[in-house]
């Protein structure tokens, strides 16, 4: 099995750390950026297969940044997920209606976040 | 897969570094916050409220999950406020919820280091029975003679005639409790020594109950010191050692503690639910006292945690209504109040409440308190409705639910229902013969065994002196002969012990059943009363069913 190229924007440091250490070895080669313009400038470069978007972040917040990637030519349908600490049943409608494919919730469980992002890939590439 | 040591290591790491950093975050909160109340700049007051929705989002993979969810409530109020301008009491629930943030804090992550991901999946927990009881006992007759008498009434036993055997079997299987000779092969103490070992391999404590031919103080406190909690003489009185080991297995069974908090703050109100379920209680929120009434029925509460100062209508308005009701006036009230007035306090509890908090309160007081009342509640509502020999309803409350039952069956004119009366066989000769109080013990027993052979949903009660009643609701007549049958065999088999006496009862029984709807309750009773006496006249030691022709060809 190849590994997932994922690119995951969130401005907290410490909670970008924690994924990070999460989701090593477990099959993902990751690009970690602390702010959406800074996932803007690197996307071209970095080309990843899924994108985990933190919803609420300064300056650009998570369907901002989603508005804005769609724009670029190679990126319009890579699968986003956004990764938010809310997560009523009707706000993961509105996520979804915004082009996301899934959400996941914070604070996640650092053993389990391998598997769902997996799960989600699964399920959407391609 | 990772290297798992090391990946445990690393987390430690970084919770380290998280732990650090949280007094920061708070501090930082408070700075916005201090801003915000006093010149309302719209920056500050995003700040709070991101920097409370990133801790929500945080801490809990850190391993603070109550943390999180304190911020969480937080931050589903400060994104509800309809203004930045806030009022005294909005500031006054934001204040006492950053309170509990930093007491969160202090009290540290709940995992220090998380469990290694070796296996993804965790290994199913080896199954163990509900009640699997190991017996070790040299004298094979009598270990035999407690594995029978302790099954009747539903548990699983195996019987060990040594230490070192037993020892074996415990490391594979630890058992729900032990019953150990103290003296066995291995020597005078030995059963005692065999539970010392047991520390050794297992964190758990397992229930023990030592019996012993000797009466002494040094075999007894050979069983202390041994983490015995029950000592028996022998003969072994089976009802005692029955008693003992209900006891000592039986406790976790307690349903949780039902708790209705009345707040109209949502946020405190939601606060101390989550305090309370963190201490195992289940709990329901209502913000608005006008709408009361709903729970009351539903969720049925043991302890009202209600707030003073409500704007509609005051705590103690809501507690006079409340207590209207017939059903309602016993369920304590406790109130929630900023008043530390005491003739204010004084005040409310003539309306109504039964005890007064002054907020702010720790979450271990208000666990503590809330508890406590809750258990004396359920304590005397178990005085009112059950009998205090046996535990089981009393005659006018098995009568309340059979009304209930039947009214539930005639509204439906569909479905079953099953009403039996047991009475024990020659009781009277047993009190004559042994004495009141081994009688009292053959009632215990036959009350034990109906309450352990029968279904949750069945209800028990003691009708009269040797007399049972069992509704058993959503059975057949058939279905209700079976089950009444296998407990008249399992009772007739049981073994009474007084002094060196050994004797056996048995008892008869009387079924009637709904189908036909017609019925009223008056008319089941009588109707499971006439095939009760058909059952003792065809020479006791048998149930019958209610059947119309049968009656009139006595008549």
């Amino acid at each position: 099995m190849s590994d997932i190229k994922l690119l995951y924007v969130d401005d907290e440091e410490d909670i970008r750390e924690i994924a990070e250490f999460s989701l090593e070895d477990e099959g993902f080669e990751l690009l970690l950026c602390a702010s959406g313009q800074e996932a803007l400038d690197r996307i071209t470069e970095f080309k990843p297969d899924l994108i985990l978007l933190d919803v609420m972040m300064p300056g650009l917040d998570g369907p901002s940044t989603l508005k804005q990637l769609r724009q670029l030519p190679s990126f319009e349908h890579t699968p986003v997920i956004f990764f938010t600490a809310k997560v009523q049943p009707k706000e993961i409608e509105h996520f979804k209606s915004l082009g996301a494919v899934d959400v996941i919730a914070k604070p996640f469980d650092s053993m389990q976040l391998p598997h769902q992002i997996r799960s989600i890939w699964e399920q959407h590439h391609g | 897969m990772g290297d798992a040591p090391h990946k445990a290591n690393k987390f430690y790491q970084l919770q380290q570094k998280y732990i650090q950093q949280l007094p920061n975050k708070l501090t930082q909160i408070q700075q916005h916050w201090q801003a915000w109340k006093t010149q309302y700049q719209a920056d500050d007051v995003e700040a709070v409220k991101r920097l409370v929705h990133s801790l929500a989002g945080s801490a809990g993979t850190f391993h603070f999950s109550q943390l999180s969810e304190q911020a969480r409530l937080l931050e589903q109020y400060l994104f509800a406020l309809t203004t930045d301008k806030l009022s005294d009491t909005q500031e006054q629930e934001i204040e006492s919820a950053f309170i509990e943030l930093q007491k969160q804090v202090e009290k540290g992550p709940e995992v220090i280091v998380p469990d290694t991901n070796i296996s993804p999946a965790s290994e199913p927990e080896p199954s163990r029975p509900e009640y699997l009881i190991y017996v070790v006992e040299d004298d094979k007759h009598l270990a035999e003679e407690i594995r029978q008498q302790l099954c009747f009434f539903g548990y699983q036993v195996e019987t060990f005639h040594d230490a070192t055997t037993a020892l074996e079997k415990v490391q594979q299987q630890l058992p729900t409790a032990m019953i150990i000779d103290v003296q066995l092969p291995e020597g005078e103490l030995a059963g005692t020594a065999l539970a010392q070992h047991f520390h050794h391999f297992s964190a758990q404590k397992i229930p023990l109950i030592f019996i012993s031919m000797r009466d002494d103080w040094d075999a007894r406190l050979a069983a202390v010191r041994g983490g015995g909690q029950a000592y028996l003489v022998k003969p072994i009185d089976f009802s005692e050692l029955l008693d003992r080991l209900d006891m000592l297995t039986r406790t976790h069974e307690r349903a949780p503690f039902r708790v209705l908090v009345v707040d109209d703050m949502a946020l405190l109100a939601e606060q101390y639910a989550l305090a309370l379920t963190h201490a195992g209680m289940s709990t329901q929120v209502v913000t608005d006292a006008n709408r009361l009434f709903e729970p009351l029925y539903d969720f049925k509460p043991e302890l009202i945690l209600m707030d003073l100062n409500m704007p509609h209508c005051s705590g103690g308005e809501a507690a006079k209504v409340i207590r209207q009701k017939e059903e309602f006036t016993s369920i304590p009230i406790v109130y929630l109040s900023t008043e530390s007035n005491h003739d204010c306090q004084l005040n409310a509890m003539r309306l109504g409440g039964d005890d007064f908090l002054e907020k702010p309160i720790s979450n271990e007081d208000l666990v503590a308190a809330v508890s406590i009342r809750a258990e004396r509640f359920r304590n005397i509502r178990s005085l009112m409705n059950r009998d205090s020999l046996t535990g089981l309803l009393n005659h006018a409350t098995i009568k309340t639910y059979l009304e209930t039952e039947i009214s539930r069956l005639q509204r439906q004119q569909t479905g079953h229902l099953s009403f039996a009366i047991v009475d024990l066989d020659h009781f009277k000769s047993v009190n004559d013969t042994y004495g009141h109080p081994t009688g009292d013990r053959v009632i215990k027993s036959i009350s034990r065994l109906l309450s352990q052979r029968l279904r949750k949903s069945d209800l028990i009660g003691r009708y009269g002196g040797e007399e049972f009643a069992v509704i058993f609701p959503d059975t057949d007549v058939e279905a209700a002969m079976n089950v009444v049958n296998e407990l008249r065999e399992r009772f007739a088999s049981i073994i009474h012990v007084h002094q060196n006496q050994r004797f056996s009862c048995t008892f008869s029984a009387g079924i009637a059943a709904m189908p036909p709807y017609q019925s009223n309750m008056d008319e089941l009773i009588r109707h499971a009363d006439e095939a009760l006496y058909q059952a003792k006249h065809a020479g006791r030691n048998r149930v019958e069913r209610y059947s119309a022709e049968s009656v009139s060809a006595h008549d």
